[in-house]
């Protein structure tokens, strides 16, 4: 199927797109989003590395994978933060423009 | 597949962590049962139960007995040497002293909730894991657990709009830097040739690949986020202004040393240092002159300990370079003696901060004014403290930056030890000018402090103490800092 | 070894720590007892030292080698040792003998004023210090107690430091007196070089003097400059500055500043005299440089002519004392000039006598006055004042030379040492310096007639608010002035030279008589025959000095303003009023373009360059640097993002940048 450094290029792809979102977009939403695409890109790399690296080891462990998903469960539970925070700033300033919280400063 | 077994050392080596997650959940189910909810009540019985944890996890690290470390424990996902249990030992003395302030000051401001013990206990452990982790994977989910307690922690006061501002900003800058850090460690596992485990990624000799490099690069970004290295350092003076003040002396305190222990376990394993040398150098040199100067303007105290806080990472970058760029370990123990310093200095700090916004609520600078008058005792901790940030003589700060600085003048590095110096004169102007604010001025007519919680007395107290104590009798401490660097390795 | 010598200056140092820490709540009495009692068990001690070199034969001198003090081994060896020999036995007890008595004329003098045991502490100080400086074996330890007087009499001249002018006249005196020191100094490191020890009897040694006497400055400004004089000079440049010499005498008058007995005790009769002390202490060395000599009879009698011109206008009856002492030590430098040691050191003790007893008798006078110092509101005060007047009368004949007083014996003898150089030997010059110094012994005899006339005697020109308030002091200072009368009137028969009958048992107890050895009977006779004509001279020109005097002053007499109408009088009496207009001359000279160029420095180095461009300028920076780091936290989260992103960018570029420079190579 895929070779590993097509993996890489497309998980430093969503990567990077991930990072320009978060960047670039000021709805709190889409930089949520944006959050969760980089690090499901480094998810594609680790699959991709587990792969090689279970092919090419001959005790045959899936370390790679195991990390995709304890990566998985952390990414999870940070979007559960990040929209209950979300919640908040949605309650206390009636916006969800993160360029509109800069209140504090200096 | 081998049967399910645990060996004794590796019980033994989770139980602070273990105690610690346990007692945040009794704190949580013991409240459960509380009808009251009435957040201005004290709850001393959760300050109990949370001061009984830290206790019996501080003690169940003695229990192992031995300093050499134990090897790798459960498939080398954690080991436990004196490293890491110093580490652990600076965050469970933190985590009971801010447990210890946390009642008065909780319930002064209206939010006396389990919640706030039970997180600082869960990222207690996580943090207690963080020192002890020897696997990417551990690491991670150590650093991503804690993480996500302190930046509910720092968005406590839901009340508080600043506070959902500093919190909000922390979180989306921390997920951010998760990812970096996430995608350096999926670069050194892949090019370490498939190894999760720090002892495996050093026996794989990848540091000379560039990619390598690179990763390890991502994952040092990942940490200097964290411990507020600059350029990431962006969030610490937003999210320290916004923050509750026992949130904040948390962070800057315990987050601060979980995140200096890993990084030098994780740092002394991948050993990219060969090409790492000129980038801790200027991270070092950026921080120390952008934290001491951007403090020197501040009128917020908590703004102002922020920058503090800043220059503090840099000058800790220093023995980190030291002892990577060195074979001689034992000079990379300025390392830990340095932050355990820094807690007792901090959480003094701190302490008196707390005291300040029981009673006022505010924490400009002006506001010390006359404190000296009104509250000898708090100020006379709050100016060891401050001098001891400064490293004048006589202090535990004092010997910390001695060491610092002459390691990185024994290694060579002497550029960035007289850079080091400089700035730390002038931290002095900033150091000094609450305390000229305490001691010499009149105090404001409307200022009226209500005495302090008894545990914020005890925490400035125990802290400046200390904090003198280190500075008269540093040996025994810096003996125990060089055996512990001593034992990463082993 | 002599271990009770360390207890003459250990006395009056252990009333300076009683009085300087406890007086305060001790109580004055207490303090004056303490304060007395300690230069008299130092004068006990010091009188039991002279009887033990006198009546044993075989002791000349006492010594206590103390303990090592500044010990470098080979290079630099100065002990802290003290040395009782005749000399220091003489000043020792006219220090504490005439300092005790001082010291009791203080209680009564000093009484009631708040400082009272911040003055008898100082004055133990000054007394410890001047008996370290008499009494030290090596120069260095000289030079302790040299500098311990100096701070002492800086501290008792502005002793009432609430007036400015007193805390000036401090300053000047402490000022004017470094730059002696300096010289001073100079000249122990010559010593230290060409001799290689600091110890006084090494100084003196002839042969170590032989040794030296050969070497000179080689290729240095001074080239062809023997050492030995090069020494002499320096060391007695710092005599001129304490012992009040020209250049450096414009201090002492106004030295007067401070309490009277602090007058008669540092700026009379002991610490200004240490000037000469040092010379005699260190005759040899200047016996063995004659140019130095001669520079040294030059000043002093110049000296000498100078301060008693000024002392004929002054209206200050201390101030008129003080240029008299001024006068007076130009004598004794002088006398040392032409080679009298012995003469200028007999002239220390008669004059710390008499000048004394004036002293304390003008302070009596201005004790009764009620601190009025000038003469010309005095007047008629023999009347209210009978006993002051009789003291201060004998004291005034003491001066001026009247046999048998004191002051004859010895000013007859300096008189001779100068009639022998310039007329007997007919050296041009120090015939000259002869003329100058008899005609000064005359002036002397005029202006303490003068000053004797308008206080005590003619028509009372007091304050008619005083009048019938002044009263004779009693007490202690009755007694003080008695005591010293008696020696000013006795004191000369301790040195009657050999030609009148007596023996020269001073200038032989002190080492420092010069005994004419060789001589064929006629040379002696003409010896003899020349010391009666120097006798007769001097004897009538002070009998001419106070009859012109008496004229001059006596009542209804007009003829002061007669000749202050006259112009040569007017013009030398302007010059005299305004004291020749030497300070206006320092200021001009030196304090002022001084000032002026501390002044740019200030401006230029200090302001300018140091607080505006490398103070403030750096801290202008750090401050700018700090408020634009805290600018750029501008609170805006994509911003904060973006230097995340930056920074990563930036320092993944160094790695991969300096890997790729590692690979090149």
């Amino acid at each position: 199927m895929f070779s590993l450094p097509v993996l890489l290029y497309l998980s430093a792809l969503l990567f990077s797109i991930g990072i320009y979102g978060v960047l670039a977009r000021r709805n709190i939403l889409v930089v949520l989003m944006s959050l969760e695409l980089m690090l499901n890109a480094v998810n594609i790399a680790l699959v991709g590395f587990g792969r090689v690296h279970a092919l090419s080891t001959t005790s045959g462990e899936h370390s790679g994978q195991i990390f995709t998903l304890m990566v998985l469960a952390v990414a999870a539970a940070e979007a559960a933060i990040g929209l209950s925070l979300l919640l908040l700033i949605w309650r206390k300033w009636k916006t969800i423009d993160l360029r509109e919280l800069c209140r504090l400063s200096g | 597949m081998e049967p399910l077994s645990l060996s004794r050392a590796e019980i033994l080596a989770v139980l602070p962590a273990g105690f610690l997650f346990i007692t945040g959940l009794i704190q949580l189910l013991s409240d459960l049962g509380d009808t009251s909810k009435n957040s201005r009540h004290e709850k001393t019985h959760l300050a109990m139960i949370g001061a009984t944890g830290a206790l019996v996890a501080f003690a169940s690290l003695f229990v192992q007995g031995t300093l050499a470390s134990t090897g790798e424990l459960y498939a080398g996902a954690m080991t436990d040497d004196l490293f890491g249990r110093l580490g652990a030992g600076v965050i469970i003395v933190t985590s009971l002293f801010v447990t210890l302030m946390s009642g008065g000051y909780l319930s002064s401001s209206g939010n006396n909730k389990a919640e706030f013990h039970s997180l600082i206990n869960f990222s207690a452990g996580a943090m207690v894991l963080l020192c002890q982790a020897t696997n990417l994977v551990s690491i991670f989910v150590a650093i991503e657990t804690l993480s996500l307690a302190v930046y509910v922690l720092a968005g406590f006061f839901k009340e508080n709009k600043s506070a959902s501002e500093g919190a909000f900003k922390y979180f989306i800058m921390g997920a951010f830097s998760s990812g970096f850090l996430l995608f350096g460690m999926a670069l050194v596992y892949g090019l370490s040739g498939g190894s999760l485990s720090l002892s495996g990624i050093a026996a794989s000799g990848a540091s000379s690949d560039a990619l390598f490099a690179v990763g390890v690069l991502l994952v040092l970004i990942g940490f200097a986020f964290k411990v507020g290295v600059v350029p990431f350092h962006s969030w610490v003076p937003d999210v320290y202004q916004g923050a509750p003040v026992l949130a904040v002396g948390w962070m800057a305190v315990a987050v601060k040393s979980a995140s200096f222990f890993a990084l030098c376990r994780f740092l002394y394993h991948s050993g990219g240092g060969a090409y790492l040398d000129q980038i801790l150098v200027a991270l070092s040199v950026v921080t120390m002159i952008l934290g001491n100067l951007a403090a020197l303007n501040q009128q917020s105290l908590k703004r102002m300990l922020a920058y503090s806080g800043i220059a503090h990472s840099g000058y800790l970058m220093i023995p980190v370079l030291v002892a990577l760029s060195g074979n001689d370990l034992s000079i990379g123990a300025s390392l830990p003696f340095y932050l355990c310093a820094y807690a007792a200095t901090t959480l003094a700090a701190f302490g008196v901060l707390t005291a300040l916004s029981v009673s006022t609520d505010r924490d400009n600078i002006g506001d010390l004014n006359g404190l000296a008058k009104s509250r000898p005792m708090l100020a006379l901790g709050f100016t060891i403290a401050l001098i001891s940030l400064a490293g004048i003589p006589l202090t535990a700060g004092f010997i910390g930056k001695l060491m610092i600085f002459s390691d990185a003048i024994g290694a060579g590095f002497i550029q960035i030890a007289i850079i080091g110096i400089l700035t730390s004169l002038v931290s002095v102007y900033y150091y000094l000018r609450p305390v000229v604010a305490m001691w010499f001025r009149d105090p404001r007519s409307s200022f009226d402090l209500i005495p302090a919680p008894w545990g914020v007395q005890f925490t400035v107290g125990v802290c400046g103490i200390a904090t003198i104590f280190v500075g008269l009798f540093p040996d025994w401490l810096v003996e125990l800092s060089r055996i512990s660097v001593e034992t990463i390795l082993g | 070894m002599d271990s009770n010598l360390l207890w003459i200056p250990l006395f009056p140092f252990l009333g300076f720590l009683i009085n300087g820490i406890l007086g305060k709540r001790m109580g004055n009495r207490t303090v004056s007892i303490v304060a007395s009692v300690a230069p008299l068990l130092a004068f006990s001690v010091a009188f039991g030292a002279w009887r033990k070199i006198v009546s044993d034969t075989g002791v000349s001198a006492l010594h206590w080698d103390g303990f090592p003090w500044i010990w470098l081994d080979g290079l630099l060896e100065v002990p802290f040792a003290l040395h009782f020999d005749g000399l220091s036995a003489v000043m020792c007890l006219v220090i504490t003998g005439v300092g005790s008595l001082i010291h009791l004329y203080s209680i009564g003098y000093m009484k009631g004023d708040p400082g009272y045991h911040r003055y008898f502490a100082y004055l133990n100080l000054f007394t410890t210090f001047m008996l370290l400086l008499v009494l030290g074996d090596n120069l260095l330890l000289l030079f302790i107690g040299w500098e311990g007087v100096g701070l002492c009499s800086y501290l008792l001249i502005g002793f009432w430091f609430q007036d400015d002018a007193n805390c000036a006249a401090g300053k000047k005196a402490f000022i004017v007196n470094r730059i002696g020191d300096l010289a001073f100094l100079l000249g122990m490191f010559l010593c230290l070089i060409h001799f290689g020890t600091l110890d006084l009897a090494a100084l003196v040694n002839a042969d170590n003097i032989s040794q030296v006497a050969t070497e000179t400055f080689e290729g240095s400004l001074f080239a062809g400059m023997g050492v030995i004089t090069g020494i002499a000079l320096l060391l007695f440049i710092g005599a001129t500055g304490k012992s009040a010499q020209i250049p450096l005498y414009v201090w002492l008058p106004d030295a007067m500043a401070g309490p009277t007995p602090v007058s008669a005790l540092i700026h009379a009769a002991t610490m200004v005299t240490s000037g000469v002390y040092l010379c005699c202490r260190l005759m040899p060395l200047f016996q063995a440089a004659p140019m130095a000599l001669s520079i040294v009879a030059v000043v002093g009698a110049c000296t000498a002519l100078l301060a008693a011109i000024i002392a004929f206008t002054q209206n200050d009856i201390k101030k008129v004392l003080a240029y008299s002492t001024v006068s007076q030590l130009g004598y004794m430098f002088f006398a040392i000039g032409v080679g009298a040691f012995s003469a200028a050191f007999f002239h220390v003790v008669t004059h710390a006598f008499f000048k004394a007893l004036l002293f304390l008798g003008s302070g009596a006078v201005i004790h009764a006055m009620h601190h009025e110092q000038d003469m010309r509101k005095m007047g008629g005060l023999r009347k209210q004042l009978p006993f002051t007047h009789i003291t201060f009368l004998i004291g005034t004949f003491a001066i001026a030379g009247v046999p048998p007083l004191a002051g004859f014996f010895s000013k007859d003898e300096i008189l001779f040492a100068g009639y022998q150089a310039g007329i007997m030997e007919g050296d041009t010059l120090s015939r000259l310096f002869w003329y100058v110094s008899v005609a000064t012994a005359g002036m002397t005899a005029f202006y303490m007639m003068r000053c004797v006339a308008m206080t005590f005697w003619g028509d009372s020109q007091v304050d008619p608010k005083l009048e019938g308030k002044v009263h004779e002091p009693g007490g202690w200072i009755g007694f003080a002035l008695f005591v010293l009368a008696i020696a000013s009137a006795l004191g000369g028969f301790l040195n009657v030279p050999e030609f009148l009958g007596g023996h020269a048992i001073l200038g032989h107890f002190t080492g420092l008589h010069v005994s004419p050895t060789d001589l064929t009977k006629d040379e002696l006779v003409a010896l003899h025959a020349g010391e009666f004509t120097s006798m007769f001279i001097s004897l009538a020109i002070a009998g001419a000095g106070l009859l012109v005097g008496f004229l001059f002053y006596r009542k209804g007499s007009g003829l002061p303003a007669a000749f202050r109408n006259s112009p040569p009088g007017a013009f030398l009496g302007k010059l005299s009023e305004n004291k020749f207009y030497v300070d206006e001359m320092y200021a001009a000279v030196i304090v002022r373009p001084f000032e002026a160029i501390s002044q740019l420095m200030h401006t230029l180095i200090d302001q300018v360059l140091i607080d505006k461009l490398l103070v403030n300028g750096s801290a202008l920076l750090v401050r700018g640097l700090g408020e634009l780091f805290r600018r750029m936290q501008t609170g805006f989260i994509p911003g904060y993002l973006l230097t995340f992103g930056c920074g990563a960018l930036v320092l993944i570029y160094i790695l991969l940048n300096s890997m790729a420079k590692a690979g090149a190579q």
